[in-house]
This record gives C-alpha cells, structure tokens and sequence, in this order.
C-alpha cells in the first residue's frame, strides 16, 4: 500500500508538469487552429532562463540585496517574460505567415521553431550566461561549460524544506494556476473573448472582438503559463538538459488529445492520465520501465481511434 | 458635423473577389435611416459576400462604404462593429459551448456592466423564449432558439445598423413568422436601421421598405418595396 | 622520321617530364601533412566527456608537432558525432574522404561507434577507439581496423564487482541501466558478475533514455527492500536516480554504476544526493604516478574550460599511440602502415603500456574506485569511506 501512494503522488507530480505544457497545446490550439509544436522547448527555454538569470543574479549579488523570496519571485518573472516572448515570435513568424496555407505548414514552422529554440540553447546558453555573469563580477563569474551539459536547476523552491514540502508546493503551485487560468477564461472578457474564439471565429468577428490582438494575448499568457511549466519541472527534476524539450512537448501534445484539444479540462485529466498509467506501468509491472512511455503513448493512439473529441468529449459542436 | 444624414450605410462601387475571381462588381446600395431595407438575392449570388465585406470579413478590391456619413473603408472589422453595426448571421451559428446569458454577452461586448443589466433586462422582454433558457448552453436550442439568440445577440448593441442574414434558414413557417414578428417590432419600436437580407422574397418584402436584387454579384434591381414586389424578379419563381 | 617529327617528340616529351616534376613538387607539398581524425561528443549531453577528451587529444598532437620529431605536420579533424549514431556515421565518412588521413580516434558513447565503424572498414582506415566501451566493438571481423585502448564494459565492470560484492558482500541487489545498447552492455556485464556469484537480482528495470522521471523506479526499489542499487547508465539517467532515491528517502543504501556516470555534471544535483555514490573508473589515479601528474599539470595549464574526466587520460593514451605508431612507419605514415602499427604497437604513456590483443582489444586493463564525498569525485582508497575509515556506504 505504501508503495501505491509513493507512486500516486509521484504520478501527480508527473501529471503537474505535463499539464501546464498541455494546457499551453489547448490555449494555442484553441485561438488557432493549429498544434504549436514547440511548447515543449519553450518551457525548457524558461527554465534554462531561469538558470542563467540565477547565474547573473548571483554574480550580480542580488541575493545579498533582496530577500530570497523577492529574487525567486524575479527570477520566475524573467522566465515569464522570455516564455512570453517566445510565444510572441512564434505566432508572429511561424504561425501568422502562414494562416492561410494548409494546416501542415504551421505544423512544421512550429517543429522547425522548436529546433531554433533548443539549438539556440545548446549554442548561445554558454557565451550569454558567461558575458553578462562576468561583466557584473570577473571573480565571482559563473562559468556554463556548454550550453548542451545538463544544468543544475537552482533550488528556488523551500530550498530548506522537506522533499514532501516542495512536492506539496509543486502541487499547490499548478492546482493555483489551473485555478486562476479559470478565473481568468471564464471571468474576464479577455478569457471569454479567448473561449469565443475558439469556438466561432467567425462569430467572434462579427461580435467585434479584435481577434488578432486577443491571439498575441493568448500567445503571451500560453508563453507565461509554460514558463512557470519549466520552473516547477526544473525545480523538480533538478537537472535540466536543452533537448528535454521534445519529450515534454511530445507529453505534453499527447496529454491535450487525449483531453480534447481545445479542451482546458481535459488538458488536466489527460496530463493526470498519462502520468498514472506511465508511473504505475513503471512501478507495478517487473521490468516495465522500459515500456512506460510506450504504454503512454498506446493510450493516446486508442483515444484518436476510439474518442478522438478527447476524454470530455464535445457533442454539441454545431455543424455550419 | 452634418445636421441630418439620411442614409445608415452607404455603399458605392464597391467590388471584391476570392482570390483571382471577380465576386461582388459595381455594387451600390444606400440602407436610409431608420428604415428596413431587404437585399434579396439566390444562393451564391453574392449576398452574403456583401455582408461580409460591410463588416470588412472580405476585402474591398475598390469602391468605398460609409456609416452615417463616416468613411469606414479603413477601419478593421471590430471597429466597424464598435461603431454600430451589429449582425446576426443564422449560417454562422452560436458560442456553441457558452450559455445563452453569455452569448448575449459576448454581443455586448462594448458595453459596460451596468448598462449591460439593463439592456439584457430589455432584451428578455422582446425575447420570453430566452429568458428560460439562460443557464443553457447554446449549442443545446433548438434552430429557432438559436435564430433568437442570433437575432437578440446582435440588438443588445443597440446598433445603428441591423443586419439580418437569412433570419428564415432552415427555420418552421411557424418561426418564420414569429422573426419576422420580431423584425416589425424591430422597426417599430428601434430607432435602428435594417439590411434585411433574404432568399425568402414575400416575406422580406413584408417588412421591407425599399430593396435591392442582387444577382451574379451586381446589383440588378434597386427600388421601393412596392416596385420590387411589382417587378419581374418577385414573380419570376427562377429568380 | 622528319626532323619535325622528332621536334614534336622532344617538344611532348619535356612536357612530360615537366609534368612528372610539377607533380612530384605537389606530391612533396603533401607529404609535409598527416591528417587523423577526432570523433567524440563535443557537444550533447555528454558533451563534458567528449570536450575534454577532444581537448587532450589535440593537446597530445600539438606536444608531438611542437617537438620537431616529425618532418611532417600532424593535423586534427574534429568531428562532433553528438553522441547520435547519424551524425556519427555522417562525420566518419567526413574524416575517411579526406585524402590525407591515416588513422583516426573516436567514440565515446558505443552506439555511435558501432554505427560508424563500417564506414572505417570500407575505406580501410584504422579508428583506435579511445571511450566507448561496449565488448562486441572489438572482435574478430573487425580486426585489424578496429582497435581500441579503453577497457570492455565487461572488462569494467569486474574490479566493480570484486568490491562491491566479494569485499564488501552486498546481496540484495536492484539494478537499473537505460535501453541503450551502452546501458545493456552494462547490464548484462554485472549480472554476468553476480550470476557467477549465485545472487540474484530483486528487482531489474531498463528505462528509456529521454527518462527524466524515476519515480517509479525508486518507488519498486522501496518496496523491494533492496539494499544496493547498480545503475549501469550514462550521467543523465544515473544523477537522476541517484537524486530521485534521495528524495524518495531511500537513502540507507549502496549506489553504485560505472564509469559513464563519473562526470563533473553528476555532481550538479547536489552534494548531499550525490554522497556516496560508488562508482567505477577506467584507468588509475593520475595523481599518484609522475606521468599521471605531468599530464594533469600540462592538461590544466592551457585553460579548458572542461575539467579532466574519466576518458580524458584515454584520449590523450590514443593520441600517444597513434604518434608512437608514425614513428614505427617507415618513412611518410600511410593508412595502410598505420592500420599494422597501431596493432603491432607497444606504448608506454600515462596508464601504463598499451599494447593489443588478436582482436584488437587492449591488454592494460586497469581501473579504480571513485566516490562522491562532500560534493566531490573522490578516489575511494583515499575516501572517509576507506576501511576503517569515518563515513560508510549505506545498507549495511
């Protein structure tokens, strides 16, 4: 029994962190039309910026001026805004440009924007990080060997709490997002502009919402919900690799078709969904391991055979 | 400022086309204040290309449109919507996912709060059938309801200019009376302007008071009601 | 014969024989260079590896250069296989289209080599592997291209054995590798070794190698009482167990794993889930032996930025060997000739004298013990954790 609910919270854990990436599929997709397939990078993206924002800060000896909660606060807030912008310039140059062509150019603009964000890593992580940490302090400069090492992701979070504490955290974390992105989509007309959108473009249109300026937005909060993604997987994952981004976003697309893709909910359960049967293949099959993503991924497959509008499926999509 | 504008929406010489095909060409059309005015028109003729291109969904290769005397040929579609030309398009549909409170909302969606209560407490006067089905999703009514919705979403603007797309599609003869009772009471009671525009030629004539014949994406008959009712478009069934 | 006719003779005659001379000259200009590939993960993640053996080897080159011994200029061309088998085989046909190569160096990660090593067969150049130790590399087909101066996975994973399971007699076994053919190779080795020693394992999982999540794993070995887990993975995989077991409070226990894991990037998740981590090392203390220290000393003198690792030793053994072996070629090194040297060749470096068996493997095998202590790789026989020393593994 022990062992069930070490591997129910481990699965919760997992579920956290492939639903925020999920829910930023379900946002795009949902004022879009399109499967923006770099999310993924872009939450790695936040957190290697929050790596390197730590590595300047502390060259800057920002830590010894604020008290830790502000810097942590900061530091989420410069990840916040690199994810934003992220989410900016992929709409402006690989989705935008390419609206009125087949669904698959968007497709692949987005791959290729992925590849740019994680070769951009591997690359310019090391010299930026380096330049910027010494130009604050030469002796105390942070030095990144390369930007396609691992990273240690600094402890941020209850850095002397209990491992039970900052899995809590994590936990309490995504439960208040998902409950302000609620909040958020359903009380202010921003959100509810964003839900019209995704259910009748051209109504909304009509009603005189602007839609283009409500897609940026929803680009710019989708860009900040993945970054506080990358946070909480840097913060529980610890070592952060340039290239996580893939598998991430590969969990993260499958956990939103398997909750409907313009589906916010679903996006949760289905993030939950893949995580449970990942972790309990993992745990209660002798040598399962191995076959855990597989087993994921099987589920996806009998979701677009057998349910393809997703858990929460939708019946009531008017045909126009 | 002018003292007395007689038209809502003028439009003159104006042509589009999707992609390298011509679809609207020459086409002018005047709605006069506080009048109905129908556009009458068969399937593919470039009537709802028109209603598209009023609220700048099509762009105008040439030929330019005015609200009121404004010239809006520059502004984006939300602009043209904020100042004051709301359309209820039955093709188009519902927030399908939302309930109907909140699809009459999103009408009002440049209205403040307590100018919205007020307004939505006219609108479920005009529309009882509404009323009962606040907390229900839209996309559960039935065509009716939903041509409803459509029609009461678009006037809680309180627009300058009304247009009705094919208010009578895929609608019981029994609703199509009912819309085009609430259409009379529209005229009757609104101090806004309609571009009624319809396949159904009696009808619309009924509640019309001037109307244009749209065919092959050119204007082939513009008059009094009375005139287009007398020509030969009305009682030619080809038409 | 006219005498028109002889003047044309004369005149195609002299043009070949102007000819033959341009060409000699040209031929001259050539010999002045030898080139030898380097292949290895400069970048990726296991770029800490692969750029400071990179480093060592272009160190040892440049030393050989600068001593004036040979009449030719030796030069390197870097191919970064990024631990991938495409890119690999991609930067191997790279290196063997080069006119002017003899031999070459590479691999770390097993696949990428297993990958490209037809690609040096086919062209007849011979690739000395100085990292990837997977045992089937080196084998009968392959000689005489293929050598290799690092120790077999197996080769590895005995001294792990003997200490872990004859010295200090742990039994309760849960061993965990990634599916890669490295983490096979790893797995199959040690229960090779505790098969011959009539334990079996409790538990055994192989987990993908994009795995950032172990939970489950550490949730299996909880519960199966384990009390030493072996991770025959690379650094990824192995930190991340090895932090995950420490968050999952499962601490009372042996960790241990082989040479992949012993990078400068293990320590980054932290001191205290790193403590005590066992790992083993190819090679010997550098530290201890005159040759060992010069290297380190030459090695830290030119400011790389990427600290010595475990292969980094290797690397500059390889670049030793294939010098040593110019040498044994008469004359200008062909591929040809090298291929026989490098076989035939006795080197003495830093880890003691390389020479090769009828496969091609090396003969020196040697290897100790690291353990992390306060944040740090540390020799185990100079470790608190020693015999009678002040810390102890833990599941005892």
């Amino acid at each position: 029994m022990e062992m069930f609910w070490g591997l129910a919270v481990s699965a919760i854990l997992l579920g956290c962190t492939y639903t925020l990436v999920a829910i930023g599929f379900s946002l795009f997709f949902g004022v879009m039309d399109v499967v923006v397939f770099c999310c993924g990078d872009i939450a790695i993206f936040g957190s290697f910026a929050i790596i390197g924002a730590y590595a300047v800060a502390q060259s800057a000896g920002l830590f010894g001026v604020f008290p830790f909660w502000v810097c942590v606060i900061l530091l989420i807030l410069i990840g916040a805004v690199f994810c934003a912008a992220w989410g900016l310039i992929t709409h402006q140059l690989s989705i935008k440009p390419f609206q009125n062509s087949s669904e698959l150019m968007p497709l692949l603009s987005t791959i290729a924007m992925g590849t740019v964000i994680k070769e951009g890593l591997g690359l310019l992580f090391k010299p930026v990080v380096n330049t910027i940490s010494a130009a604050f302090d030469r002796e105390s400069a942070v030095t990144v060997v390369s930007g396609r090492n691992p990273q240690g992701f600094p402890s941020l979070l209850l850095p002397d709490g209990t491992v039970g504490a900052r899995y809590l955290t994590i936990i309490v974390i995504t439960a208040v997002i998902l409950l302000l992105l609620f909040l958020f989509l359903n009380k202010t007309k921003m959100g509810m502009s964003m839900q019209a959108i995704s259910q009748n473009k051209e109504l909304s249109l009509m009603t005189g919402i602007n839609v283009s300026r409500v897609i940026i937005i929803t680009f710019l909060i989708g860009g900040v919900m993945l970054a506080v993604s990358g946070f909480l997987v840097g913060s529980y994952q610890k070592l952060m690799s340039f290239d996580d981004g893939a598998m991430y976003g590969a969990k993260g697309f499958s956990a939103a078709v398997v909750g409907g893709l313009r589906n916010t909910w679903g996006a949760v359960i289905g993030g939950m969904l893949l995580a449970f049967v990942e972790v309990f293949v993992s745990g209660y099959i002798p040598k399962g391991t191995a076959y855990s993503s597989i087993a994921a991924f099987v589920i996806v497959v009998i979701f677009i055979v057998f349910k393809p509008d997703g858990i929460i499926g939708d019946k009531s999509v008017e045909k126009v | 400022m002018n003292g007395t504008v007689d038209n809502t929406l003028e439009i003159s010489g104006l042509d589009t086309s999707y992609g390298r095909i011509p679809m609207l060409r020459g086409v002018s059309l005047n709605v006069p204040s506080g009048q109905v005015c129908c556009v009458l028109g068969a399937n593919g003729a470039g009537k709802t290309t028109l209603v598209k291109a009023i609220l700048n969904m099509v762009k105008a290769d040439r030929g330019s449109m005015k609200l009121e005397g404004k010239n809006m040929d520059s502004w984006p579609t939300h602009k043209r919507v904020k100042s004051g030309i709301a359309i209820s398009a039955a093709a188009v549909g519902t927030f399908h996912k939302m309930t109907v409170e909140d699809n009459l909302k999103m009408g009002a969606y440049y209205i403040d709060d307590s100018l919205l209560q007020e307004r939505l407490g006219e609108i479920y006067q005009s529309f009882p059938v509404l009323r009962e089905r606040l907390r229900q999703k839209a996309g559960t009514l039935s065509g009716g309801e939903r041509t409803m919705l459509a029609i009461a979403r678009a006037v809680v603007n309180k627009p300058k200019l009304l247009i009705l797309d094919e208010p009578s599609l895929g609608l019981a003869p029994i609703m199509i009376e009912e819309v085009f009772e609430i259409i009379r009471r529209l005229r009757a009671t609104r101090q806004m302007s309609i571009l009624l525009v319809e396949q159904n030629a009696v009808k619309a004539l009924s509640v019309a008071g001037c109307g244009y014949v749209i065919q092959k994406g050119a204007i082939a008959f513009s008059g009094t009601a009375d005139a287009l009712g007398r020509s030969e478009f009305v009682e030619n069934p080809v038409m | 014969m006219s005498g028109k006719t002889k003047l044309l003779r004369m005149f195609f005659l002299s043009l070949f024989v102007i000819g033959l001379l341009i060409g000699g000259s040209s031929a001259d200009a050539a010999e002045s260079v030898v080139k030898v590939g380097f292949l290895g993960p400069i970048t990726g993640s296991d770029a800490a590896e692969g750029a400071a053996a990179r480093n060592a080897f272009t160190l040892a080159i440049s030393e050989a250069n600068k001593s004036g011994e040979f009449p030719f200029k030796i030069e390197v061309i870097e191919v970064d296989d990024q631990g991938t088998e495409n890119v690999a085989v991609a930067g191997a046909q790279e290196i063997v289209s080069d006119s002017d190569i003899v031999a070459a160096s590479g691999f770390w990660n097993s696949g990428p080599a297993a990958a490209a090593i037809p690609v040096f067969k086919e062209a007849e150049i011979p690739l000395l592997i100085w990292g990837a130790i997977r045992e089937s590399l080196t084998n009968k087909e392959n000689v005489p291209y293929i050598t290799r101066s690092a120790p077999t996975d197996k080769q590895e994973n005995i001294p792990l054995a003997i200490k872990v399971l004859d010295e200090m007699g742990y039994r309760d076994w849960f061993i965990v590798s990634d599916v890669s053919s490295y983490g096979d190779g790893n797995l199959n080795a040690f229960k090779a070794e505790l098969a011959a020693r009539k334990i079996t394992p409790i538990g055994e999982e192989q987990v993908p190698e994009d795995t950032t999540d172990l939970n489950a794993v550490v949730q299996k070995v909880k519960a199966s009482g384990a009390k030493a887990v072996y991770c025959g993975s690379t650094v990824a995989i192995g930190s991340q167990l090895k932090r995950q077991l420490n968050d999952g409070g499962v601490r009372d226990i042996l960790y241990c794993g082989i040479s992949g894991m012993k990078t400068e990037d293990f320590l980054k998740i932290g001191a205290e889930p790193a403590e005590g981590t066992l790992v083993v090392s190819p090679g010997i203390i550098l530290e201890d032996t005159t040759e060992g220290s010069n290297f380190i000393n030459l090695y830290n003198s030119q400011g790389y930025s990427e600290p010595i690792g475990a292969f980094t030793p290797y690397a500059y053994e390889a670049a030793l060997i294939l010098i040593k072996s110019m040498r044994a070629c008469e004359g200008k090194p062909t591929a040809e000739a090298m291929t026989r040297a490098i076989l035939d060749s006795k080197t003495t470096g830093i880890m003691g004298t390389t020479t090769f068996n009828e496969i091609g493997q090396t003969e020196n095998v040697a290897a100790y013990l690291n353990v992390v202590q306060d944040g740090k790789w540390v020799p185990l026989d100079k470790s608190e954790y020693s015999q009678g020393g002040k810390r102890a593994f833990g599941g005892k």
